[in-house]
């Protein structure tokens, strides 16, 4: 157990859920805040999503049963809350919207190279969900039995669906092949 | 193992300043009982009063006369919240499967909505209209 979920289960012990909510805001909201305007691209959508996140987190900390990390559990509150608000903006499959990518890449908070970009943009031709995968294994390195408990879906279709994600990248950036030799192929 | 920050370069940045601003904001939450701020829109507010009305119909005939005129009921958005985050109202499965989706032991979504979700997953739009046809 980290130094930081230690102290966040050292206040739930003791029945101070206030004091764990605010480890947890300045622990896991900046790197929250990346997963979520990664999925939704425009920051000021993701801060509404983010702070959605963050009402549901303390409505739901006292029934945590610690069935997993802290850690996970946000990262799947945070996931499925990005997830719900492109289903709402009808955004769920962007085969044809490259909303996501232009509000990313074109925001003052992209300082990404054009390999990165051309990342983004590939991965706007992706369903959100598959999108999600890719972004967690290959961003955020998540081992794929913690993508399981925080997606919901079997290590096999996880790795079938990366698979996938990085086939389609693959044949959509010429530039991402040389990046996807070195840095994907290994990981399938 | 999910950490506090990525792992590769995503190329995004934010300033330190909103993230610590932004801290200021959501600690103010638990202040909040309610879910301050939260709009929820008109159409789904209908469809859920829509749907409370009806199940109000099927489950209580007896005690409710017919003629009742549903538009008169006065839902307040509180209400509508609580009713469309408590799962109560199956008009949206795959929502609710996905509000549900908050602790390990509370996955509820049924086999045939699984099925379709990995079929959803592994396959694109066009290898999907090729399956089905």
């Amino acid at each position: 157990m980290s130094e930081t979920s230690s102290q966040i289960q050292f206040h739930v012990d003791r029945g101070d859920y206030r004091q764990a909510f605010n480890a947890l805001v300045d622990e896991q909201q900046a790197y929250l805040l990346k997963v979520i305007v990664r999925l939704v691209g425009d920051m000021d959508e993701a801060m509404d999503v983010l702070q959605d996140t963050y009402v549901k987190i303390w409505n739901k900390m006292e029934s945590f049963q610690g069935n997993s990390k802290w850690s996970t559990w946000t990262y799947r509150i945070a996931t499925n809350e990005a997830l719900m608000h492109l289903r709402k903006k009808k955004k769920w499959h962007t085969t044809s919207d490259p909303a996501v990518a232009d509000a990313l890449v074109g925001s003052s908070y992209f300082n990404g190279d054009e390999v990165i970009a051309a990342l983004y943009q590939a991965l706007d031709t992706l369903p959100a969900k598959q999108r999600l995968v890719f972004q967690m294994r290959y961003f955020d390195e998540i081992p794929y039995a913690e993508m399981e408990e925080i997606t919901g879906t079997s290590q096999g279709a996880l790795k079938a669906s990366y698979h996938h994600a990085v086939k389609k990248i693959e044949s959509e950036v010429v530039q991402f092949k040389l990046l996807a030799e070195k840095n994907i192929k290994g990981e399938v | 193992m999910t950490t506090n920050k990525s792992h590769r370069d995503d190329g995004i940045r934010i300033p330190e300043q909103l993230i610590v601003a932004n801290a200021e904001r959501l600690k103010d939450i638990p202040l909040n009982k309610k879910k301050a701020g939260r709009v929820i829109s008109f159409w789904p507010a209908a469809s859920i009063a829509a749907a409370l009305a009806l199940i109000v119909t099927i489950a209580w005939p007896s005690q409710q006369p017919t003629t009742k005129d549903w538009n008169q009921i006065s839902w307040s958005e509180d209400d509508l919240i609580e009713v469309y985050e408590n799962g109560l109202i199956d008009f949206d499965l795959q929502t609710l499967a996905e509000e549900n989706l908050v602790d390990g032991s509370e996955w509820t979504t049924l086999p045939e909505v699984e099925d379709v979700d990995q079929l959803l997953d592994e396959f694109s739009d066009e290898e999907l209209y090729e399956l089905l046809n």
